[in-house]
């Protein structure tokens, strides 16, 4: 328990928000430090690396970071440098004795190919030699070593060696066969020939069944020829030796040619005046004279002893060797075996007898501006301790990594605003991981051009060095600095969409994979059936494309069968297809035929049933579902009507009850009147006993149609009737009463066509409601204006009338309410009026498609009823 | 002293009856039920009109109706609650002479009573050999003595109204726009619509009908004109 806790807690503390400027600061020490690391680090570098040599023979060289040294002379790159010098000098004394006469170059100097190419192993050749100029040898090497190949015939005439004959045709030869007398040497015929058979120079031997034998060998070809104008055939009487000098002569053109390529590498090189190296070998030559090689002046005319001294007195760091004492003499830290194990590393060891020595030192003015004097200005203009700047850059680095990793732990957190660490995404964490990463790879080649440009490319570097001096650090310092902050940015990023989880699925591949995924699910609306459909589409795509693929396949093999059935597969797929394209167009058919018979269950027609059973597929399904709101539908329908016939039925059936005994009350309320009653009391009590009855008289009458109407139990019997007649005659209707209020009508009945479609009885009994309304609610001794206009209403043309009368009371009501039942202008209901009607003007109007509105205005009260005209 | 048959079951409506057609001097036979009417009918041979309801116990009015009608042509009156166009059609088409709707009003019912008794005594004794005599049911116009009677009454009418209503009746079950009775009375071109006419008509409606507004003979069709009902 305690341990989640302390986990908890730590997750907590790594995820406590760091201040965004903190984050900023921190972020800009970090890549400064990196920038300072590779700095030092470059600084490092160009301290401890050492450029030698020239473009033909180049070679770098280390110091060490560690090294303590002060002096140029202590340091590591000076000893790798007195090393290799001492190595040079060793070998170029020794090619120069082998090249050299009186201190020049000969190329008449005899060389003697067996002594040469055993010069190590002393060992001989039976006596036998061939002693070449130097010169023609190094023209041999230069023109290349051949061999041909000759063909050999060996005639086995008994036993005895004098039954034996050899012939070997070298058509080329036919010069020396002229002057030999003999194609073939006569000394070979000495050689057994089982020499010749067993030995592996003479190679693809056969034999006839006769003892004759037949085969090839290789023949030197005779370029040059000896100082006494010989060819080495010549030199021989067998194939052994023959074949012994030729190795001897190949070995020796090689040896002598390479060491001629170093002769003019290494000569000129440590000639005086072109090197600080001070050298002097002393050999014995062939004669037993001593000879010098030096670059020294006059050293063979100085005692050893002198040389000693001088170059003691010369040399920064010198060393004289003599095999003889096996002593070295030296201020240097190279001890005997370093000096032999160069020695023997050039197979040269021979060339120093035991009178031999050597010295050699390093001109302690350096007064030759060569590798040494290079070095040794380098190393003297160190600016910082290298060991400090080594140490510095990893410590920067190290930093640089703590820092680092402690952003990439406080990165993305930031404080919300209930005071929770919340992980926030900036704009660029919206980058497509792919197109971040590019980005990331194209500062990161960026950075590393530049980083490899000044440290790993010398030239280079000399060059922007050169150019740049002293600015050349900070420049690659801030450019250093500004492409790690991008790739800094870059990191952390990353590493805020490692946290929320947006690494993957914020690349383009995600995005475009869910963006196809969604498409499906959209297309499919994720229903299992859709899934299904896009299944058996895709089987459908696939079984086309094998059956395509196979039977183009059989048809591009050519044979008349495979033709045949690639062409019926064709055939009985195209057929397949055609069956599923007609039954797709079919069922949309049938999809059709379910769109049609839901309009008509729409339009009314609620008993109509689609036949689902010869319907396909999900269509089954469809027409069923269709079928089945047709029958709610119709039961909801028939429902309601029933409801609304019974509410008619039992408003009426009440109102019969009602009227009978309101006969009985009209009739004695009659009877009263006409008794002769003086009382004017009784009489008055009559008179409202007359005048409420009669009321609820109407009531009863009009609540019977309300209910009629609204129940729907209204038949109407549409015919054209003239608008303005009718309202000519219902004027007439209320003259009278009209007069009694002295209310006056002003009409205006002219308009383009009074001729409307409806129901004249109903057009009546609205129009006799309105002026009933008029009469009971308009204030006396006031106009009533009725207009008659044909006007076109949403494309439809309206022939309308409009009936306008001054209200005696206040209506303070909406129009709306007003056509509702029982709603009255005042809404005391103390004045006559059943209340209904305007409602049943209303409903009537709309039962002719006719359109009632009612407009209030202060007290003007102002009703429209528009009927459609007639089309005649 | 003609002899009237009032059959309701509502009691105090039958004496209520009884009370108004005394007065204007007939005879009432009353019954409760539509078997009492039957009886009263088959008893007394003299009863020349029966007022009937409809809803009744034992026997409703439209099938005591039905039986009075097997055995005799007494003009029958309904008097119902029921005030459907349908019930109305039902009973007149049954054979009844008149339907009554409640409440009533009594001085229609004792217009309509006279009415029809008047017409079923002085029915087919009509002789109309005059040229100068038309008439429409119960309507008579003698065009030479310019008189105008219904079911006997003299009707005083003022020429424009005579016109009118002559020319209706000559020409009964045609319908006449305003416009058209205009141009036939005045002999002028009708200069727009107007109500004189309509107000002419209602005039002669109030004068010639028992209900002026259910006429039985001048029938207003609305927003088309008036006419008179081909009897």
């Amino acid at each position: 328990m305690g341990k989640k806790d302390n986990t908890k807690k730590a997750v907590l503390h790594r995820r406590k928000p760091i201040s965004k400027f903190k984050k900023v600061v921190i972020f800009l020490i970090a890549q400064l430090l990196l920038a300072f690391s590779v700095l030092l680090m470059l600084i490092t570098k160009n301290q401890t690396m050492y450029q030698a040599g020239d473009s033909y023979y180049g070679f770098t060289v280390y110091e060490d970071i560690f090294s303590s040294d002060e002096v140029f002379e202590d340091s590591n790159v000076f000893e790798t440098l007195f090393n290799k010098s001492m190595d040079d000098v060793i070998y170029l004394s020794v090619i120069k004795h082998q090249f050299e006469e009186k201190g020049l170059f000969s190329g008449k100097k005899q060389v003697d190919i067996t002594n040469y190419a055993h010069r190590k192993d002393m060992a001989g050749n039976n006596g036998i030699t061939a002693v070449f100029y130097l010169e023609d040898l190094l023209k041999w090497a230069n023109a290349g070593i051949d061999y041909e190949d000759a063909y050999v015939s060996l005639y086995n005439y008994g036993v005895s060696a004098e039954n034996l004959d050899m012939n070997i045709q070298l058509p080329e030869y036919a010069h020396l066969k002229d002057k030999m007398g003999n194609y073939i040497p006569d000394t070979w015929m000495l050689q057994p020939v089982n020499y010749a058979l067993e030995s592996d120079k003479i190679y693809d031997i056969t034999e006839d069944g006769m003892g004759n034998y037949y085969g090839h060998t290789s023949i030197l070809k005779n370029k040059y020829r000896t100082i006494d104008g010989k060819n080495i055939d010549q030199l021989v009487n067998n194939w052994a030796d023959y074949y012994n000098l030729v190795e001897d002569i190949d070995k020796t053109i090689n040896n002598v040619y390479t060491n001629y390529i170093q002769y003019q590498w290494l000569g000129p090189l440590y000639f005086e005046g072109n090197t600080n190296v001070l050298y002097c070998v002393r050999m014995t030559d062939a004669n037993g004279q001593k000879v010098y090689h030096t670059n020294i002046e006059d050293a063979d005319k100085l005692k050893e002893r002198d040389l000693d001294k001088y170059f003691e007195d010369n040399s920064s760091k010198y060393l004289y060797y003599s095999p003889n004492d096996l002593i070295v003499q030296t201020n240097t830290n190279i001890r005997n075996e370093d000096i032999r194990s160069i020695l023997i590393s050039h197979e040269i060891e021979y060339a120093y007898p035991d009178d031999s020595k050597i010295w050699i030192g390093i001109n302690k003015d350096y007064p030759v501006e060569d590798e040494y004097f290079a070095a040794r200005n380098k190393f003297n203009s160190k600016t910082l301790p290298t060991a400090a700047c080594a140490i510095g850059s990893i410590v920067c680095l190290a930093f640089f990594a703590g820092l680092m990793i402690y952003l990439a732990v406080k990165t993305g957190w930031v404080k919300s605003e209930d005071g929770e660490a919340v992980l926030e995404l900036n704009g660029a964490d919206d980058i497509p991981l792919e197109v971040f990463l590019g980005i990331c790879v194209l500062l990161a080649f960026l950075l590393y051009l530049i980083s490899s440009l000044f440290t790993f490319d010398y030239e280079y570097i000399n060059r922007i060095m050169n150019s740049m001096g002293q600015y050349t650090l900070p420049v690659f310092g801030i450019c250093f600095f500004v492409l790690a902050c991008m790739l800094g940015v870059v990191f952390l990023s990353l590493i805020r969409r490692c946290k929320a989880g947006t690494l993957f699925s914020n690349s383009l591949v995600a995005i475009l994979g869910n963006k196809m995924i969604k498409g499906f699910e959209d297309a499919s609306g994720k229903h299992p059936g859709s899934a299904l459909v896009i299944l058996a589409y895709i089987i459908f795509l696939l079984v086309n494309l094998v059956v395509v693929f196979i039977s183009a396949t059989l048809l591009d093999y050519g044979g008349s069968e495979e033709g045949f059935f690639g062409a019926a597969m064709l055939f009985v797929m195209a057929i397949i297809d055609i069956a599923i394209g007609l039954f797709h167009i079919k069922c949309r058919r049938e999809r059709y035929e379910i769109v049609e018979g839901i309009d008509r269950i729409r339009n009314g027609e609620t008993n109509f049933k689609l036949n689902a059973s010869v319907m396909h597929g999900s269509n089954v399904a469809l027409a069923e579902a269709a079928n089945h709101i047709g029958d709610g539908i119709h039961a909801a329908v028939e429902t309601s009507m029933k409801d609304e016939k019974m509410k008619a039925d039992l408003i009426t059936n009440v109102s019969h009850d009602i009227k009978t005994p309101l006969t009985s009350i009209i009739n004695y309320v009659d009877l009263l009147k006409r008794e002769n009653i003086q009382d004017e009391k009784v009489k008055g009590y009559i008179k409202v006993l007359d005048e409420k009855s009669q009321r609820l008289k109407h009531l009863t009458v009009d609540l019977v149609e309300a209910s009629k109407i609204s129940s729907g139990n209204v038949v109407y019997e549409m015919k054209n009737i003239n608008f303005a007649e009718l309202i000519n005659q219902a004027v007439a209707e209320f003259e009278d009463k009209f007069e009694e209020k002295g209310l006056n009508v002003v009409s205006e009945l002219e308009c383009d066509n009074p001729i409307v479609v409806a129901d004249s009885r109903h057009m009546w009994r609205i129009i006799e409601n309105l002026l009933n309304n008029v009469y009971k609610y308009a204030m006396p001794q006031t106009r009533i204006y009725i207009n008659l206009k044909t006007e076109e209403i949403a494309k439809v043309m309206y022939t309308w009338v409009s009936i306008k009368n001054i209200s005696a009371q206040a209506l303070n009501i909406n129009a709306n309410e007003l056509t509702e039942r029982f709603i009255r202008g005042d809404v005391s209901r103390s004045s006559e009026g059943s209340g209904l009607g305007l409602s049943i003007a209303k409903s009537l109007t709309e039962g002719q498609n006719g359109k009632f509105n009612i407009y209030l205005d202060g007290d003007l009260f102002k009703v429209t009823v528009a009927m459609p005209a007639s089309k005649e | 002293m003609d002899k009237i048959l009032v059959c309701d079951d509502d009691k105090e409506i039958v004496e209520a009856i009884e009370i108004y057609l005394q007065q204007e001097g007939f005879e009432i036979v009353k019954a409760y039920d539509g078997m009492e009417a039957l009886e009263a009918l088959k008893d007394s041979e003299d009863i020349r009109m029966v007022i009937l309801d409809i809803m009744m116990p034992r026997l409703d009015g439209i099938h005591a109706a039905l039986k009075i009608r097997e055995f005799s042509t007494v003009p029958i009156i309904f008097l119902s609650a029921k005030s459907e166009d349908s019930d109305k059609v039902l009973g007149l088409n049954i054979g009844a002479d008149d339907y009554i709707t409640k409440p009533f009003s009594p001085l229609e019912l004792i217009a309509r009573v006279k009415s029809n008794i008047r017409r079923f005594t002085t029915l087919g004794s009509l002789n109309v050999t005059n040229n100068s005599l038309f008439s429409a049911g119960g309507l008579v116009i003698n065009d030479e003595t310019k008189e105008v009677t219904v079911d006997g009454d003299i009707i005083k009418l003022t020429p424009i109204e005579y016109n009118i209503l002559l020319l209706l009746v000559k020409n009964q079950g045609k319908v006449f726009s305003i416009e058209q009775i205009y141009e036939n009375i005045w002999n002028e071109e009708a200069i727009g619509a107007d109500n004189t006419v309509a107000v002419h008509i209602r005039h002669i409606r109030e004068k010639i009908e028992i209900n002026p507004k259910e006429p039985r003979y001048l029938k207003v069709v609305w927003g088309v004109g008036y006419k008179i009902e081909k009897q």
